[in-house]
């Protein structure tokens, strides 16, 4: 019996010297980068994922080969990690999730819902939360705040705005 | 039900450490009845029984009635104004400032609020009144400017979801003189 082997393209990204990632170069069959012509930029997020799963190799601006330990180094953003688990953690549960507008922000494609990233042990203020919640209704969007513990485990809520309405009681006087 | 506090006579309230004690038995029980205070060492009282014995009030539920003119504060054996009480309950209790306005808040508005403790919020509020129904909400506090941990959001939305109820956060703003309530509701993505 003939053995056939099967050649598995994986895509070539770069990594510039603002650490921007673009492609250089991108096979159909990868759908994370699909429609991007060699230059064009794709989220940090998204390249992350893809190194991360082997299916894109990263070089320098000099063509060197970074790995995903040597990637995380040059990027070195305090977020991105905990953004990175979550997306990760929606990605395996057969979501499509695009990095949103700000850096502790996703988007679940299709289901008009943003999420936002918060860890543990970092400090919020509530008013933030109240902001967010409020700008993404203005846009009918969904809030779901993903807090992320020291183990990178992820929780997830849904949260909206309440009005307590008043109850009518027997014999108010106020 | 009536919760309002309509038709009550005001009533001496001893103050000592972050309770208000009121030994008279008519007026306290009047009182329990509209779902302020608890008959003392009584476990789960029904609010449709007389109880003998003194009863025990929080700081916030002192304050409203204050404000009421249905309880007169004793502080030290003396009596003081409404304010006085106020100023007091501030050193006594951590936040007590932005908590008490969340408590008149919704007691203006016709719920009932007790005690959140057992599910590790400010207090749990209800549509009816404890004895009657569960509580529907849990609800923490949070003053606007101060910052949080988001893991707390964690520990009273685990609880509130395995016994059915709405976590609920509070948000002051003294300056503004708003309170914004975000409900948090656990969710499976």
């Amino acid at each position: 019996m003939a053995l056939r082997a099967t050649v598995r393209r994986v895509a070539v990204l770069r990594l510039d010297e603002n650490n921007q990632v673009r492609v250089v170069e991108c096979p159909q069959n990868i759908k994370y980068c699909s429609g991007k012509a060699p230059g064009d930029t794709i989220p940090l997020l998204v390249a992350m994922y893809m190194v991360y799963n082997g299916v894109a190799v990263l070089q320098d601006v000099e063509g060197k080969v970074l790995s995903f330990e040597e990637f995380l180094k040059r990027v070195n953003k305090r977020n991105i990690w905990i953004v990175f688990s979550v997306y990760l953690d929606l990605v395996k549960r057969g979501r499509t999730v695009v990095p949103g507008s700000v850096d502790n922000e996703l988007v679940l494609e299709g289901y008009k819902t943003k999420i936002y990233v918060f860890e543990e042990n970092s400090l919020v203020k509530p008013e933030h939360i109240i902001e967010i919640v409020e700008r993404a209704s203005r846009q009918d969007y969904r809030v779901i705040v993903a807090i992320v513990d020291m183990y990178g485990d992820v929780t997830y809520y849904e949260v909206s705005k309440i009005v307590f309405q008043p109850i009518m009681r027997r014999d108010r006087v106020w | 039900m009536d919760c309002s506090t309509q038709n009550l006579e005001p009533v001496k309230a001893i103050i000592t450490g972050t309770k208000a004690l009121i030994l008279d038995e008519r007026v306290g029980n009047e009182l329990f009845k509209r779902f302020f205070g608890k008959p003392f060492g009584v476990q789960k009282p029904k609010p449709e029984t007389e109880y003998r014995g003194p009863f025990i009030l929080s700081l916030y539920e002192a304050l409203y009635l204050c404000k009421q003119g249905v309880l007169k504060p004793l502080i030290h054996g003396k009596e003081a104004t409404c304010s006085e009480l106020e100023e007091y309950a501030k050193t006594e209790i951590p936040e007590f400032d932005v908590k008490y306005i969340v408590y008149e808040d919704l007691r203006r508005r016709g719920y009932i609020v007790r005690s959140g403790l057992k599910f590790g919020a400010d207090f749990a509020v209800y549509e009816i009144g404890p004895g009657y129904e569960h509580a529907p909400y849990v609800v923490m506090v949070a003053r606007a400017g101060k910052e949080m941990d988001p893991i707390s959001i964690v520990r009273i939305g685990r609880v509130s979801h395995s016994v059915r109820k709405k976590t609920v956060l509070a948000i002051v703003d003294l300056e503004l003189k708003t309170i914004n309530y975000l409900v948090f509701k656990w969710v499976k993505l």
